[in-house]
């Protein structure tokens, strides 16, 4: 009996293309299910598309395509591991100081209940911390008092802590918040193969992400490219 | 002729080997019905069904509503896209963009049965639900939604976390938490659009509901959402 080999080789190879796609090295205590969930995330980001992107989003990222995010991130992100990342509710974090092209997941990837958006949201702001070259975009420091367009302090809701004073913020559209929420923006506005949820979950996320964005030449430049398109 | 039948019957056990394989490898599992559904283990260690019973969504239960074949049908690829964990399904906007009301009973059914900390599901739901505001039930649904009390933490909605604040990493946090009620008050909203734009009588019948909708978002003990709800409501005119 003579089984085609060939046959059973394009199989296999035809299962493992998605994992494939991307070139990061996984620590071996990554569990399995937060493995596959970041491959998941990651092909699905990587298979969308559209016809047009705003000018930030071209500087950034370069056009609407799945190809180009996929490429931006597994240029930055090289290995993941697991790790507490200091703090119970963390999903994801870089630690330049141990190796600047790691990612490190917490077991909240998996166990909270984001949209998946959300996560890949948290994913690409990690993602633009492993940049030495941009000093890692590190965050500045919200002001204090930290007031949202009509007066109020912005804070968190849950807990009541206010964000003033905290290293929570950005001063440039480059850096971490800047760029996912123009990525997500774009998602939101011109991504043709997403579904309305993953739109409507993409304006959500980016929204609440512009409010860490500070300098008055950033936010101005970022309503230009996004906020007045509609 | 033996050689050949042989061959046949080992590639097909082998595909259909590679094939469970791989469905046991990405989790996915399909469900015909909330049982199975609720059987089926949740693709992390949250709870996917409450453990306390919830009183939201259960006066939407309506045995007189006859669920048929199409209806299960419908449910078991909600339950196959809850479980995959993914978000862009082309089916969300295709086999589930129209829902009659058996469909939605079902749905609404699996919305009480769902831990609350399960909010990307429950707002699923209520995202599928929105989309199709046609019965007076659909709107008390979403009222029911924003009347909820507030999630206080991704992990227990119970209780505040009491770990030290992460600024940095909680970004985002307060939309997931918020989430089921951000996406309901956005589905009136959107109605509320519709009706402004097209003038549509049929949408128009139900012009005070999707106000008392708002109503309810305005009343909500989460902040965001109150505020969200207030800023509609100035623009609402009649």
């Amino acid at each position: 009996m003579k089984i085609n080999h060939k046959i059973i080789l394009g199989i296999l190879l035809l299962l493992a293309a998605p994992f494939a796609a991307h070139a990061i090295t996984f620590d071996t205590d990554v569990p399995k299910e937060t493995k596959v969930q970041l491959m998941q995330d990651l092909d699905f980001v990587s298979y969308i598309f559209g016809n047009e992107a705003s000018a930030l989003h071209k500087q950034i990222f370069g056009d609407f395509s799945g190809k180009v995010y996929s490429d931006f991130f597994t240029s930055r992100v090289l290995r993941v591991g697991m790790n507490s990342c200091g703090n119970g509710k963390a999903v994801a974090c870089v630690i330049p100081f141990f190796d600047s092209s790691k990612m490190w997941l917490t077991q909240n990837y998996i166990k909270f209940s984001h949209p998946q958006i959300a996560r890949l949201m948290i994913v690409f702001h990690e993602s633009r911390h492993t940049e030495s070259m941009n000093g890692f975009y590190t965050h500045a420091t919200c002001p204090d008092p930290f007031l949202d367009a009509d007066g109020n302090e912005i804070k968190s809701i849950w807990t009541g802590s206010s964000l003033s004073g905290e290293p929570a913020c950005d001063n440039t559209p480059f850096g971490s918040y800047g760029s996912s929420l123009i990525m997500l923006k774009n998602i939101q506005k011109f991504c043709q193969n997403c579904t309305e949820k993953v739109k409507l979950d993409a304006g959500f996320y980016g929204d609440d992400q512009f409010k860490r964005i500070i300098n008055p030449g950033a936010v101005d430049s970022i309503k230009k490219d996004l906020y007045s398109l509609r | 002729m033996a050689k050949k039948t042989w061959i046949v019957t080992i590639s097909i056990a082998l595909v259909l080997s590679i094939g469970i394989f791989y469905l046991l490898k990405t989790g996915k599992k399909t469900g015909e019905d909330a049982g199975i559904a609720s059987m089926l283990l949740p693709p992390d260690n949250l709870p996917m069904v409450s453990t306390i019973a919830t009183p939201v969504g259960a006066k939407f239960t309506d045995t007189a509503v006859e669920v048929s074949a199409e209806d299960r049908k419908k449910f078991g690829i909600l339950m196959e896209i809850l479980l995959s964990r993914s978000d862009n399904d082309p089916r969300l906007d295709r086999e589930l963009k129209e829902l009659p009301a058996g469909s939605k009973e079902l749905f609404f059914n699996h919305y009480r049965f769902l831990a609350r900390e399960r909010l990307n599901e429950r707002g699923t739901v209520v995202f599928l639900i929105g989309r199709n505001l046609t019965r007076q039930k659909d709107f008390d649904f979403l009222c029911s939604v924003l009347d909820e009390p507030p999630c206080l933490s991704l992990s227990d909605c119970q209780k505040a976390e009491t770990s030290k604040q992460d600024y940095e990493r909680d970004s985002g946090e307060e939309v997931t938490l918020a989430y089921p009620q951000l996406v309901a008050l956005n589905a009136a909203t959107a109605y509320l659009e519709r009706i402004r734009l097209s003038h549509n009588r049929r949408e128009m019948e139900f012009f005070d509901s999707v106000l008392q909708v708002i109503k309810c978002g305005m009343r909500s003990k989460v902040a965001t959402i109150s505020q969200k709800a207030e800023l509609v409501s100035r623009g609402v005119t009649r």
